[in-house]
């Protein structure tokens, strides 16, 4: 029987200070002296693949610009679709990145690869940027969990369950098996976790897995929860109905105003990823009438959340993002649509770590093609990474031992990123 | 009570063939044979297969399996009081009961739509949820099973199958993807749009076969009554698939021509549209000679049952060189085309196969830790059972089970009990592996739905043995929830935990715990 890593990792820490001690040690300490860095990030993941056309790159004159117009912003020379006119004006704040490339033009695939950074791999889920995060930048002093998903599930990867996201999806009641009964203390509760812990330990080593301390880990986790005011239920219009009006409450249906708004109080409460799951980018017809629609949203949430974090000093240490899993074609079809393409892209970012008020890259006059300096999704995600404080050189292991680089080859983009 | 319409075409089709319900008495033969195929594979690559599964593990994996719940306490008890259990008895007794068709229809609902079977804006899936159950009571051939899918017509709240089609819209493009994705596993969807360079199928082959959906129509009921909602599908005598070519020249307004697709299968000439054409349709996807919809049908049988498939899908079958897998895929697949398709005789041959029968329990390995890569290899090798967490619909019946709790199927609560998994337009594939969240696991320990489980369990061991938490009260919620006798030192460390405070609380933190532990939530 050859020595498993488990059992080299019991006798190494028996040993005291050890090979794989001291580096741990050493590369938490690398990432949590990065006082430059972001210490948290929001996703706004719009779903389904907006038509960047309409949004951040319009094409003012070409044959493919469609019916919007170019509306002038903050930036000189920079003009964003008349529909995003409050993200316009904050156009300072924002880093816009125009040459986003993929190869992966279905929504699931690309889903994945905007997620992990990987291309699906149906024998390996590769963790979501959340789950990284979640695993990377662990804190034990949270009673929150780490990455929490506004409606968007994901599988379990290969970290595990514990760095999967809890997910919100009731925005006024985030975690309904909240509250014990009265009467219910606390000594008890401590007693049934340690009876769980022990009893799943025994699970573990009649299977030779590690899902009965996965269990145990979930299930104290879910107890702290009680202790994070944050997951109690809110109602914005009640508590700050100024600011949830101006989050866009009532735009559509206000579901992004309230998300958003959740998200900043979720990283006011420690939360290290959040990621919003905003849908209905899928423009194959009708796409001018729903991208001015979505764009209302989107332009009252993602500007109030700026300002928002901006007025709590919270800005420079979160870390915002903003992008679908392709983009849309140049070509109107003949439903007055646009269909997917991932050839050439945009996204958002702002907030800590991040060189605000530029452009990056650039797509061609009609913006069939990329005009210069591609960026591939491991590029994008080594650049969010390195915002984060986080080392991508490095060799990681994951929880069952496996090594992981966090992208794949991919490179920061160096202009972005706060020196 | 709903009566199911199924229209002319259908209704030949089920005279035409015998419906064998009995079953054959010689799978063990094709189980032997399975068998030997995975030893093989085993001797190749050097992997030692674990020990055969205890009568109370095999039992309990085979109930969760087959029944979506765990055994009732009395099967779990004679078990455990040493009398011997007839594996195949059991197997056989568990396809003919309501369990089973209950279970594999919910599966197969959920399969067909990525949702959960519950009513929606455009289908209403408690009726498919119906249709499904009856066709695993009666076991019906699977090729008529997938002739009535496809041939569905009718209201959406009386006929079961026509969900189906409602489920893609009734129209042509999604249709197809569906088909050759649910039926055929292949992702011919890709070629909706483009040809891929490397792919078998073209978008000719694509649109050729949405052609023969062409002539649906969906439609809704001009004056509803009130509080009604319902769909109909009917095929039009007339009309054909157009769409714009988009290789051609656009002309001056920026138009492009417009182009008429006939229906036409892949490998075929044009159809012959004096026929029905859904029906020359389902001609080709069942005939004898077609290879995807017979494997890809064991292919998720067989995940159902592994959990995990044999190959990803059938895009590149078949494979440049042959393996334990395609063995395997070859080997059901013949047999169970040869028997008639009958669903129930394929998974009895898995089941009683000794490769399923296989333990998941390393308890023989004492402290010894088992090196990870062996561990996969026997896993990818099938001679470790794998563990998997249940579905929220297998906690939830497991609970009634165990507890007798009695519930409305359609009722929105179950929502709670299990979390977020639970909500009714969330696909299905994200149940899987997903299903041990964080979300979940909070619902388990504080949910009102668990709450509830965890009294009556513990009154009901109250009114039997006393309040007092002693070693029956254990025994007793051990074999109800997880189908086998506590150790000793299990007895002590839950006399303990049940004993450290008021009893009656004492046994609400038994229950607790092992409603919440590992050993419960997995099949193993």
């Amino acid at each position: 029987m050859s020595i498993s890593r488990r059992s080299f990792m019991q006798a190494a820490s028996i040993g005291g200070l050890s090979y794989f001690g001291s580096s741990i040690w050493s590369s938490l300490f690398a990432e949590q002296s990065e006082t430059a860095k972001a210490k948290s990030c929001i996703l706004i993941f719009l779903e389904g693949g907006p038509s960047q056309i309409d949004t951040f790159d319009p094409k003012p004159g070409a044959a493919t610009a469609g019916s919007f117009e170019a509306i002038d912003t903050k930036l000189s020379g920079i003009k964003f679709a008349q529909h995003v006119p409050k993200l316009a004006e904050l156009a300072d704040k924002l880093a816009i990145v125009r040459s986003l490339t993929s190869a992966e033009g279905d929504h699931d695939r690309a889903q994945c690869l905007m997620h992990t950074g990987y291309r699906p791999n149906p024998r390996l889920k590769y963790p979501a940027l959340g789950s990284t995060v979640a695993w990377r930048k662990a804190d034990p002093e949270l009673d929150a969990p780490a990455f929490v998903s506004i409606r968007r599930k994901f599988d379990t990867s290969i970290l595990g369950p514990q760095f999967g996201p809890f997910v919100i999806d009731d925005l006024g009641n985030p975690a309904p098996s909240l509250t014990l009964p009265e009467g219910f203390s606390e000594a008890r509760m401590k007693r049934r976790l340690a009876a769980l812990e022990g009893f799943n330990g025994r699970f573990d080593k009649h299977y030779q897995s590690p899902l009965g301390n996965d269990l145990t880990q979930l299930t104290r986790r879910a107890d702290r929860m009680r202790n994070s005011p944050v997951f109690q239920p809110y109602d914005p219009a009640a508590e700050e109905p100024e600011l949830f009006e101006r989050y866009g409450s009532g735009v559509n249906d206000g579901y992004l105003a309230r998300a958003c708004l959740t998200a900043r109080r979720l990283v006011e409460a420690g939360v290290k990823f959040v990621e919003i799951e905003f849908g209905g980018w899928d423009t194959h017809n009708d796409n001018f009438n729903q991208v001015q629609n979505l764009s209302a949203s989107l332009d009252a949430g993602m500007s109030t959340l700026i300002e928002d974090l901006q007025e709590r000093g919270l800005l420079q240490q979160t870390l915002l993002v903003c992008v679908g899993e392709f983009g849309r074609t140049p070509k109107i079809n003949g439903e007055n649509g646009r269909d997917h393409f991932p050839d050439v892209f945009s996204a958002l970012v702002a907030g800590g770590g991040i060189n605000v008020g530029q452009v990056v890259g650039e797509s061609s006059e009609d913006g069939s093609e990329i005009k210069n300096r591609p960026v591939s999704i491991p590029d994008f995600h080594a650049t969010l990474f390195t915002a984060m404080g986080l080392d991508i050189s490095k060799d990681y292991f994951a929880p069952d031992g496996r090594l992981l680089k966090l992208t794949e080859n991919g490179r920061p983009i160096k202009e972005l990123l706060v020196s | 009570m709903y009566r199911f319409i199924r229209n002319a075409f259908t209704l030949s089709l089920m005279v035409g063939s015998v419906c064998l319900a009995v079953d054959s008495p010689d799978t063990a033969s094709v189980s032997r044979k399975l068998d030997q195929v995975v030893e093989t594979g085993c001797k190749a690559d050097d992997v030692t297969p674990l020990a055969p599964s205890s009568d109370a593990e095999f039992l309990r994996r085979v109930w969760l399996d087959l029944a979506g719940r765990i055994p009732p306490l009395i099967e779990a008890k004679a078990v455990a009081a040493g009398s011997n259990l007839n594996r195949a008895d059991v197997v056989q007794r568990l396809l003919k009961s309501p369990e089973f068709a209950r279970h594999w229809g919910r599966l197969w609902s959920e399969y067909l739509t990525d949702r959960r079977p519950f009513e929606t804006d455009g289908y209403d899936g408690r009726r498919l949820l119906q249709f499904m159950t009856e066709a695993f009571r009666e076991n019906q051939p699977y090729v008529e099973l997938v002739g009535d899918l496809i041939l569905g017509e009718g209201t959406s709240d009386v006929s079961g199958s026509v969900n189906f089609l409602l489920r893609f819209n009734a129209e042509p493009a999604p249709l197809t993807g569906a088909v050759s994705q649910k039926f055929l596993g292949l992702s011919l969807q890709c070629a909706e749009c483009h040809d891929h360079p490397h792919a078998r199928w073209k978008q000719k082959d694509f649109w050729g076969l949405a052609a023969h959906f062409a002539r649906l129509r969906k439609m809704t009921p001009t004056q509803p009554e009130e509080g009604e909602s319902f769909f109909v599908v009917i095929e039009r005598p007339r009309g054909e698939l157009i769409f714009e070519d988009k290789r051609a020249k656009p002309d001056e307004n920026g138009t492009l021509p417009k182009k008429t697709i006939f229906p036409q299968l892949p490998g075929r000439p044009r159809s012959d549209v004096s026929r029905q054409r859904r029906a020359v349709l389902v001609e080709w996807l069942t005939q004898p000679t077609n290879p995807y919809l017979s494997r890809h049908l064991v292919n998720n049988v067989w995940e159902r049952l592994h959990g995990e498939r044999l190959v990803q899908n059938l895009d590149h079958w078949p494979p440049e060189a042959a393996s334990t897998n395609s063995d395997l895929l070859n080997l059901l697949a013949d047999d169970f085309t040869s028997h008639n398709w009958n669903i129930q005789r394929l998974i009895q041959t898995i089941v009683l196969s000794e490769t399923y029968q296989r333990s998941s329990d390393d308890v023989e390995q004492g402290d010894a830790t088992i090196d990870p890569s062996l561990k996969e290899l026997q896993l990818s090798h099938w001679v470790r059972a794998r563990i998997r967490p249940l579905s929220a619909d297998q906690l939830h019946q497991s609970l009634g089970q165990a507890f007798g709790y009695h519930f409305d199927e359609n009722d929105h609560r179950l929502a709670e009990a299990t979390g977020e998994e639970f909500t009714q337009d969330i696909p299905v594939n994200n149940l899987g592996a997903a299903s041990l969240t964080l979300g979940r696991t909070l619902s388990l320990f504080n949910g009102d739905y668990v709450r509830g489980a965890v009294e009556l369990g513990s009154e009901a061991a109250i009114r039997l043995y006393g309040s007092t938490p002693g070693a029956d009260h254990i025994e007793r919620l051990f074999l109800s929830l997880l189908s086998r006798r506590p150790t000793t030192e299990e007895l002590e460390f839950f006399q303990d935990l049940g004993g450290a405070a008021d009893p009656r609380e004492g046994l609400q933190d038994v229950v607790w715990v092992l409603l919440n532990s590992a050993e419960f939530i997995t099949n193993h």
